[in-house]
């Protein structure tokens, strides 16, 4: 389903730095991954190539088969929102819309009309526990609550992959740990194909797969146990 | 829809720096067109009022500040081109505690087929000796008389050049013509009278003519023009407007000049505003472009509300504009007296649409 193939990811500047050798990879539908690896291993930039937030230096990546290279600007936007969602450490809800909008607006984007979108938003939050938390603002949420109203917004789309960076790495141990069995239990239910970007090996481990990147290179590839934890 | 899902609760969260993004912008228009229109509209009001003033004059003769010797006026009368010339002195008057008021004096026997000049009591234009036998006579505009509470055969006295006069009001003017220029502050008087009274001697200020028929205006003006020699001015009423005009043109191009800069700060201010706003949410961008938007949509939305921002700024600016310009026209209309000596009365704002329509169209665009 996600096909990388001799992809490498160069920043040019004042140095030209190597985020990522060239390095190919094949991710199967419903699979549920973690990539791992210090800080500056190129694991948020091979998430972000996947996304089609940025684009490779070289190589092909491909998502049913289309390749994300030969893709316009309309294209990766269009990829980006039929069939990615995503997660980020920091949440990044915007703040001066509601739980409910907030979980809303892909679906806007996507061109649905405001009952429909606000009916898939509700089942969402539902989803997710926050039902008595539609109306409030971000700023009014604590950290697990945000993130669970982010997982929500990534979902609402129901997309066929799950891109979270560090989905936990702003949470303390408890709430970390209670939204990886949200974002799992939400994985089996849904079949969708994850892909988890961590520095936790709890993480790691509850995974059905793990890879771990150093210096901007595979090191390992291997099956974990998928191990709730 | 962009507007409404994210603008509307961008504005309700930063609720002060978009009222001052917004008055900032309402500012600026508000500034650009109410010196503009204030300009305007002494400009039109002052060329009503030489309008009302001329009649149906369509050549007037002066010869500078200090007036010109009456036989101009035989040599005028004498040109077969000439169907009617009527001598015209004027002079400022100040009643104490009222303001000013401008006479004219004409003369009474020949003046009408000039200017129309109703009277509200019809009883002495028709026998123009009785008031020529008196010089102390007045004819009142009815406007200045009700509103100082003056009534016919008062006598008031007034403060000339000369010190103060006594004058007998023996007739008062219906609204309308004549008796509306300066919002009525305005009187006649026999143009003999007031050389006695006023101190000019044998001289006049004015003549006012009127082509023979079918004689073309620009034959007459030839032709007066040669019979009268250097040192006279032979032209329309309307190029005294263009002499008003002048005078007035220098506060006018700074007053614009001045107000075409608080547009452009208008302008700026929405520019940097949004600079800023599009600064701040490099965020909300890149979250936006996460989830599927494309830089078509947050372009338009960015578009969309810099545009509304400056349409709903400016029509608020343009609605101040004008506002401001009922209150600055009269101080600007005190120009007048550089030509009249009275001030000129403003009746009605003189708005332009082109004008307006540029304002707004520079701060939505």
């Amino acid at each position: 389903m996600i096909d990388l193939s001799g992809v490498s990811k160069t920043f040019e500047g004042k140095r030209k730095v190597t985020a990522l050798h060239p390095l190919d990879l094949r991710i199967g539908r419903g699979e549920m991954v973690a990539i791992v690896g210090p800080s500056g291993s190129g694991k948020s930039t091979l998430l972000n190539l996947i996304g089609g937030l940025d684009r490779a230096s070289s190589g092909t990546i491909a998502i049913d088969g289309e390749s994300m290279g030969a893709l316009g600007d309309d294209g990766l936007t269009r990829v980006r929102r039929d069939k990615i969602g995503f997660v980020f450490q920091f949440f990044n809800l915007l703040p001066s819309l509601s739980c409910i909008e907030n979980v809303a607006l892909p679906l806007h984007l996507r061109g649905w009309n405001r009952a429909k979108a606000v009916d898939r938003a509700r089942e969402l939050l539902g989803l997710v526990k926050l039902d008595g938390r539609r109306e409030h603002l971000p700023e009014e949420l604590s950290g697990g609550e945000r993130q669970r109203v982010a997982i929500a917004r990534a979902l609402s789309v129901y997309p066929p992959i799950l891109l979270a960076d560090e989905p936990t790495g702003n949470l303390d141990s408890s709430t970390g740990a209670e939204i990886l069995k949200l974002i799992r239990d939400l994985h089996r239910e849904l079949n969708n194909t994850v892909l988890i970007v961590t520095h936790d090996m709890t993480v790691a481990e509850s995974c059905e797969r793990v890879i771990r990147l150093r210096d901007g290179r595979v090191v390992e590839d291997r099956r974990g146990a998928g191990n709730p934890g | 829809m962009m507007l409404r899902l994210l603008t509307l609760p961008y504005v309700r969260k930063h609720k002060l720096r978009s009222a001052l993004t917004l008055a900032g912008i309402v500012l600026g228009v508000a500034v650009f067109v109410g010196m503009h229109t204030a300009n305007r509209t002494v400009s039109r009001a002052f060329q009503r009022t030489i309008d009302r003033i001329a009649g149906k004059t369509q050549l007037q003769v002066t010869a500078g500040e200090t007036g010109f010797p009456e036989q101009a006026l035989e040599k005028v009368q004498d040109l077969r081109e000439v169907g009617a010339a009527s001598p015209v002195i004027e002079a400022v008057l100040s009643l104490p505690g009222k303001g000013n008021i401008l006479v004219l004096g004409v003369d009474m026997t020949g003046d009408r087929s000039l200017r129309e000049y109703d009277l509200e009591e019809d009883d002495v234009i028709d026998d123009p000796l009785v008031f020529l036998a008196q010089p102390d006579s007045l004819i009142l505009s009815g406007q200045f008389a009700r509103a100082n509470g003056i009534v016919r055969g008062q006598k008031i006295e007034f403060g000339t050049m000369e010190g103060p006069r006594e004058f007998t009001v023996r007739g008062i003017m219906k609204a309308g013509g004549l008796a509306s220029a300066f919002g009525g502050n305005v009187a006649v008087m026999d143009v003999y009278a007031a050389q006695l009274i006023f101190g000019r001697g044998r001289m006049f200020d004015r003549i006012d003519i009127a082509a023979a028929e079918g004689v073309e205006v620009e034959a007459c003006r030839a032709r007066v023009a040669e019979a009268l020699g250097a040192g006279y001015e032979v032209e329309a009423p309307s190029n005294r407007g263009r002499h008003f005009d002048s005078i007035a043109r220098g506060l006018a191009i700074t007053v614009n000049i001045t107000s075409l800069f608080a547009l452009l700060i208008g302008v700026f201010l929405i520019y940097n505003s949004f600079s800023i706003a599009i600064t701040q949410r490099r965020t909300e961008i890149g979250i936006l472009r996460a989830l599927g938007a494309s830089r078509r949509t947050i372009l338009g939305m960015f578009i969309g509300e810099s545009a509304l921002a400056g349409a709903v700024a400016s029509a608020i600016g343009v609605w101040m504009g004008l506002l401001m310009a009922h209150g600055v026209s009269p101080f600007l209309s005190y120009l007048v007296r550089e030509v009249y000596g009275n001030a000129q009365v403003v009746e009605e704002i003189a708005w332009d649409w082109k004008l307006i329509a540029v304002a707004m169209a520079i701060c939505i665009g």
